[in-house]
């Protein structure tokens, strides 16, 4: 019984409503999820601990922070409207989102590395205050969910066999993925320079 | 490439090569705690055979006579290359890969390729983890555990140790998505939830917590990195002094975060060891005692409602840290709770027998062997839930009998038993039963002297951490004795393994041909070939009629009836 797909790659199943990738991607976000719970719980118990942690700050100017959470939002509203194109069969248009998308990606990873390198510059490095080693390491994490969204715009970029379905699924997946990234810098930037 | 679209994208190949690793670690977590168990029988005594060969300078062993810091990393190391590398592997990795497909009557898993990827991650963060003992200063010295502020301040060998416990998590991410993809997703039709096995199930749930509870220990591991790497203080306290030091480190963390973050993936670990082992003895009892699976949906939704549980009493282990009575209250409640689920699913094992034409082949008797074995762990886990007795037995050998008459008496003998059950299928060819009669008396025997006695110390006080074995307290010298029982008993365990080995190897080349279906069984994999078709498993398309076990169905032909078999015109 030789197939060519497993069954349920491209089209969904009938009754979980979902192809194989989207389920897998939700699960891998809820892995993810689990991850950064770790991490913001390790941020609340140090916080509860520390006595003066508001005399800490980030030396940047929050504009900055802000851009970047910009960024990441732009290419997650990208997403869908690639998906769409993907959808009605205008596949440069898909793939020219992707490409938008790459930019903006390298443009938010450039903007984290000017805050690291700003804080870094002020002697804020992560053995001064444990704020600063999160904060370097928030950063740093975000910046790696970032780097593998953009991972997957160049490997789909340059994917010969894409495909309608592959495409279209494609697109939404990444979507799914670059919409929780954008959310989890929101609370990167909350967590850093609102709270 | 060829290869690489033949083998590397095979559900089966992939779970062949997490046997073969896994059970290499097993092996070599096995050697360690021989090498352990030597020095506490028998302290300052070079190891026999292997002490001869080493040089009277070697750092680590001169003369043989092990030292008191290599003792530590070789702790660290079983515990470390036990759970992570070898048990969890051979279960998810080897059990889960080969078989969930082919019990879901599907063609591969959902995600061929990543479960090769997953498996590359599994392989590169033992290696990591191995490497370490090539490195200046040895591997990991601070337990499986890798307890703050002694793990932050050691040797490099402990970023070794956190760089594995990262890629194990991809690893892990990657067979639980897996699995769980296909299970929800691949099943052949006619397969609704409650058709499917109770392996399927066991599977499925272990894979949830691995999914959910792994992260915590790569978040754990990742904030440890930075605090032996950039210098943070996330697990130090100000003003730790050690050596009679004080740290250099901003200080204002908290030694307690770490436990936290470990317990709340190590105590559903412990779940994701057990879980797949019932899994696997669910599908051999109801085999081989000709009758179906008692009290089967009872058995799933107990195993739903110990998965959801398993995350809530992971502060068990965190008694002595002085956490205050409300919260110790909370955790032993939820302790005491979690052991009803265990005791629904062990009590239908149990009367599933009962009524039954058991047939004592060797997985069966791996099986009904594994039964009071379980037991036993589970029944001296009870007094570790209670606050008052956990925190005089918290730091004796009781814990270590508790723990490894589970994972040994319950785990281990699983697996065995679900070697020498699915064997056929994997190979087309039988074991042999004379072999597998010696390896399993011999076997059934000295786990117990091993483990039995590891409790009766644990009462006594044996403090478990002592390099010498705890001769230097009274009470230890009056129970000193056993762990010279302990130690011979753990040397002819490892002799009683060699029938064991030979067999599989044996059988592999030699063994007589098993046919399709050599034990008579109801669920999907043993409709296809023995092995399985490379592409695709089966030979036609499965279509699913009826439950997981129905043996010995009223009225029915032969005492056994298909799942793929419908009743016909």
């Amino acid at each position: 019984m030789r197939r060519r797909h497993l069954p349920h790659d491209i089209h969904p199943r009938r009754d979980t409503g979902q192809y194989n990738a989207r389920l897998g991607l939700w699960l891998t976000l809820a892995s993810l999820v689990m991850f950064l719970a770790a991490l913001y719980s390790a941020y609340a118990m140090l916080r509860y601990n520390t006595d003066n942690w508001a005399a800490f700050r980030v030396t940047l100017s929050p504009g900055w922070g802000l851009v970047g959470l910009v960024f990441q939002c732009a290419i997650a509203m990208l997403m869908p409207w690639g998906w769409r194109q993907a959808c009605d069969g205008r596949f440069w248009m898909a793939w020219s989102g992707l490409g938008i998308c790459l930019l903006l990606g390298l443009l938010a990873l450039g903007n984290f590395s000017r805050q690291m390198y700003g804080l870094a510059q002020d002697g804020l490095a992560p053995a001064r205050h444990n704020f600063y080693a999160l904060f370097h390491l928030f950063t740093g994490v975000q910046m790696l969910f970032i780097g593998i969204g953009m991972f997957f715009c160049v490997v789909y970029l340059l994917s010969p066999g894409n495909k309608q379905y592959r495409l279209r699924n494609r697109m939404e997946c990444l979507g799914i993925y670059l919409h929780f990234v954008a959310a989890a810098g929101g609370l990167h930037f909350t967590l850093f320079y609102v709270l | 490439m060829r290869l690489y679209s033949t083998l590397f994208k095979d559900h089966k190949f992939i779970a062949k090569l997490y046997f073969g690793t896994a059970l290499g670690m097993l092996l070599l977590g096995f050697g360690i705690a021989l090498i352990m168990r030597w020095q506490l029988a028998y302290p300052g005594s070079p190891l026999p055979v292997l002490g001869h060969w080493l040089d009277p300078n070697h750092a680590w062993m001169p003369g043989g006579v092990l030292q008191p810091e290599f003792y530590n990393q070789l702790v660290a190391m079983h515990g470390s290359i036990m759970v992570f590398f070898a048990v969890v592997p051979i279960l998810l990795g080897g059990f889960g890969n080969y078989l969930v497909p082919l019990m879901l009557g599907a063609p591969n898993l959902a995600f061929p390729r990543l479960a090769f990827l997953g498996y590359l991650s599994y392989l590169t963060g033992a290696l990591t983890v191995l490497t370490s003992f090539f490195t200046r200063g040895g591997p990991a010295s601070a337990g499986w555990t890798s307890y703050p502020p002694l793990s932050v301040l050691d040797s490099p060998g402990q970023s070794f140790w956190l760089a594995g416990m990262l890629l194990v998590y991809l690893s892990s991410l990657a067979i639980s998505v897996n699995l769980l993809v296909s299970i929800v997703q691949l099943r052949a039709p006619g397969m609704h939830f409650m058709r499917l096995p109770y392996f399927v199930w066991s599977q499925g749930v272990a894979a949830f917590l691995l999914l959910l509870s792994f992260p915590s220990l790569a978040a754990a591991s990742l904030l440890q990195w930075m605090d032996r790497a950039t210098g943070s203080s996330f697990f130090l306290p100000s003003g730790l002094v050690m050596g009679g030091e004080t740290v250099e480190a901003a200080g204002g963390g908290s030694a307690l975060l770490w436990q936290h973050l470990f317990w709340f993936l190590a105590h559903p670990e412990v779940y994701v060891l057990l879980l797949p082992a019932l899994g696997i003895i669910a599908e051999i009892i109801p085999n081989n005692a000709r009758r179906p699976l008692w009290g089967y949906r009872g058995m799933v939704y107990a195993t739903l409602f110990l998965g959801l549980m398993s995350f809530l009493v992971w502060a068990h282990h965190m008694y002595l840290t002085n956490m205050g009575a409300v919260l110790s209250r909370f955790f032993q409640v939820t302790t005491t709770i979690i052991s009803v689920p265990s005791i629904v699913i062990g009590s239908s094992l149990v009367v599933t027998l009962w009524g039954g034409a058991i047939r004592f082949t060797p997985p069966m008797l791996f099986a009904l062997a594994f039964l009071p074995l379980f037991a036993i762990g589970g029944l001296t886990g009870l007094p570790l839930a209670l606050p008052s007795t956990n925190i005089v037995l918290h730091d004796t050998f009781y814990v270590v009998g508790h723990f490894h008459y589970i994972v040994v008496g319950g785990t281990l003998f699983a697996v065995f038993a679900g070697i020498y059950y699915w064997f056929p299928k994997v190979t087309g060819k039988r074991m042999s039963t004379l072999l597998a009669h010696l390896h399993f008396w011999p076997s059934l025997l000295l786990v117990n002297g091993i483990f039995f006695h590891m409790l009766l110390q644990g009462m006594a006080g044996v403090p478990r951490r002592m390099y010498d074995g705890g001769i230097t307290y009274a009470h230890g010298q009056e129970m000193a004795h056993l762990h010279g029982i302990v130690t011979i008993s753990a040397y002819l365990f490892a002799l009683a393994q060699l029938p064991f080995i030979i067999n599989l190897i044996w059988s592999r080349y030699r063994g007589r041909p098993a046919g399709k279906n050599p034990w008579h069984g109801v669920t999907l994999e043993w409709s296809a070939p023995s092995p399985p078709l490379r592409h695709g498993n089966f030979r036609h398309p499965v279509q699913v009629h009826r439950g997981p076990s129905e043996y010995s169905v009223p009225r029915s032909q032969q005492d056994f009836s298909p799942q793929h078999e419908g009743d016909g015109p």
